[in-house]
């Protein structure tokens, strides 16, 4: 190829938010960079993310390759605007006309308020492909409204579009059910787009199994990119080899803390391990949000029983990702917390192998993340979610930790390797460039 | 209980022309009363709020209902279908003999027909314009609320919108928002908690101040 590929990467979820799924966007912006495309990325505005969910990391900002464009298509804040202040003369004295317009608009494009950003981003796309033909459009969701804007710009300049499900748009995938009900119109849009998508990009083989069954006209063009961990944000030949023999243990949850994680068999497990006389003095750390937006953390608190004092467990509160290294530092067990689900991995787990400690598993048996931790050397897998077994977990989990025995540390972080973004990115990019190669 | 609120500057004014927003109303209420921060609701409880549940008892509760049953529309409508002739049908009813078997008959099906007028044609109408009325209503009796010394106005519904937009053009400095948002009082400790709530009507004949 003579020319470098130019992508347009439709991520309305990049920094500097600090939602979950940006790390993601993140890394595929900076490797298609890296591998010499031409990226420019699609991203909400800074209103959205500074006045209305209010979860900002700007240090992300300095993350990202500076080759990589991004441009913030403008967007109508109807559903998120509060202050009525800001509302117009039609909105403040009709309001149920201006909400049924709104609902309307919504009806007739794409059932989400993310639609408006989508056919803004439609409009940005189209003018810069005219100035400079794109020759692939990446758009990641959700939003799913990123998907149409993706299938709309498809349909009006012919360029490609490789959709990828950061989570599933109509499957539920802590209660595997239908998130719609039957005739709603995320139904019909999903088998839409997957008919023109060059491909469907998922993050793990349960996912894409689950989509393939769904729309098998499109399997062949599914696959699976894994999430990975970030080596530019942790290095992690940095951690030592075990905690100081006079130090109790600190076992960490490091990550956002969600109403789905089953925190009371965790609380409960460490109380049980304390009396039991295991690890004494050891300290149960939380660390990072709770919740993804600002608006539901004193709920979400209460909700997890964490607003109270509890002996031995501190809240740490939230760590800029260039840190995150400092907290993995602190902790001697990870305990990886999930709502547990075959369709669910989590980021995080790739971050925690390859930190090269010992992990104690807290979910429900057939968590996606199972099959990526069985091969690692320092995992203890409780029995049940019963505290009792949790203990015992934690306790087995906390000997490894004292043992600290560097050949299977070293191990550890040997098989974590193979799980960082470059890896899992890679074969991803390769394919990418194939399917522009033979487009030209 | 005055030295535990908050200082005067964190009141909140709550606005509810709906009795479908007692229940997110009762819940912001709580947090806030909880931790000592004082709240005053304005309430449209007029019309459409039979059998709504009381506010919490704990918050100022000032009320429009006596003003929005006077409005024209309102006093000439219950005058004409509801009270009136209901009372002439219970006074016939009250008379000895076939005549008070036929009153009675008659203030039946008058009180059937009512709640089918009201569902199917009056409330249809004076929903659409009740929101207006209200804000009428509200922007002339502000003095009670002491909106200097607020913090923010809620508000709780969509009928209450166009006061809200008024109230936030007549007042740009005063925050006026839709959104129960308590994130600047989860500091606080809680000094006050809830009581035992319910609504007993038979206890509050007129439980709210009425303005």
């Amino acid at each position: 190829m003579s020319e470098r590929p130019r992508l347009l990467y439709l991520a309305y979820y990049f920094p500097p938010s600090r939602a979950s799924g940006v790390f993601r966007a993140r890394a595929t912006a900076n490797h298609f960079a890296e591998q010499g495309w031409d990226v420019t990325v699609l991203r909400a505005p800074d209103r959205f993310f500074y006045d209305f969910v209010r979860s900002v990391d700007e240090a992300l900002v300095e993350s990202i390759d500076p080759r990589v464009e991004v441009l913030q298509p403008e967007m109508d804040f109807f559903a998120w605007e509060n202050d009525l202040r800001n509302y117009s003369f039609w909105r403040g004295n009709f309001p149920v006309l201006a909400q049924k317009r709104y609902q309307r608009k919504l009806d007739r494009t794409f059932p989400e308020h993310y639609v408006t950003w989508a056919e803004s981003a439609v409009r940005t796309g189209r003018r810069l492909h005219r100035e400079q033909p794109f020759d692939l459009v990446l758009a990641t969701g959700n939003p799913f409204a990123s998907f149409w804007a993706a299938w709309e710009l498809e349909r009006r300049t012919k360029v490609p579009f490789v959709i990828d499900y950061r989570d599933s748009w109509t499957l539920d995938q802590f209660e595997n059910a239908d998130k719609f009900p039957p005739g709603h119109a995320a139904w019909e849009w999903e088998a839409k787009i997957h008919r023109t998508a060059a491909g469907a990009v998922h993050v793990n083989e349960a996912l894409r199994a689950w989509h393939a069954a769904k729309y098998p006209y499109a399997a062949d063009r599914m696959q699976v990119v894994l999430n990975g961990w970030d080596p530019d944000i942790m290095d992690a030949e940095s951690f030592g080899p075990g905690p100081a023999e006079d130090r109790p243990l600190s076992f960490a949850f490091i990550g956002t803390l969600t109403h789905v994680q089953p925190i009371d068999s965790l609380l409960e497990g460490h109380r049980l391990m304390a009396a039991s006389g295991a690890h004494p003095g050891s300290g149960l750390d939380f660390y990072g949000h709770i919740g993804f937006f600002s608006s539901t953390e004193m709920k979400l608190r209460a909700q997890l029983g964490l607003d109270k004092e509890i002996p031995g467990v501190t809240y740490r509160g939230p760590v800029p990702k260039s840190e995150i290294g400092t907290a993995y530092a602190a902790s001697d067990v990870l305990v990886f917390l999930n709502g547990g689900s075959k369709y669910v991995t989590t980021g995080k787990v790739f971050e925690y192998m390859a930190t090269g400690k010992p992990i104690v598993s807290v979910h429900e048996k057939g968590c996606a993340a199972e099959e990526l931790l069985r091969d690692y050397p320092l995992w203890f897998e409780p029995e049940s979610l019963d505290p009792q077994h949790v203990a015992a977990a934690m306790a087995d989990a906390g000997d490894a930790a004292r043992k600290a025995d560097p050949d299977t540390a070293a191990k550890a972080r040997a098989y974590a390797r193979s799980f960082t973004r470059e890896a899992a990115l890679a074969p991803f990019e390769r394919w990418a460039r194939d399917l522009v190669t033979k487009g030209r | 209980m005055e030295a535990t609120l908050a200082p005067q500057a964190d009141r909140v004014v709550v606005v509810a022309f709906r009795k479908a927003a007692i229940g997110r109303v009762n819940g912001y209420l709580d947090y806030l009363l909880s931790r000592g921060v004082p709240v005053t609701v304005l309430v449209g409880d007029g019309q459409g709020w039979k059998q709504a549940e009381r506010f919490d008892p704990r918050a100022e509760v000032l009320s429009l209902a006596r003003r929005e049953n006077r409005r024209p529309l309102v006093w000439t409508y219950t005058l004409l279908v509801e009270r009136g002739p209901g009372g002439l049908f219970r006074r016939i009813s009250r008379l000895p003999g076939k005549a008070g078997g036929a009153g009675r008959k008659l203030a039946r099906a008058h009180a059937k027909a009512v709640r089918l007028i009201r569902k199917w044609f009056f409330w249809r109408g004076y929903k659409n314009v009740r929101g207006y009325s209200l804000r009428r209503i509200a922007l002339r009796r502000l003095e009670p609320l002491r909106l200097d010394d607020a913090r923010r106005v809620v508000i709780a519904d969509t009928a209450a919108v166009p006061f809200g937009w008024s109230l936030a053009r007549r007042r740009p400095g005063l925050e006026v928002t839709r959104a129960m948002d308590v994130s600047a009082y989860e500091p606080l400790p809680v000094t006050d908690p809830a009581p035992e709530q319910g609504f007993h009507p038979g206890e509050h004949e007129r439980p709210y101040t009425q303005l």
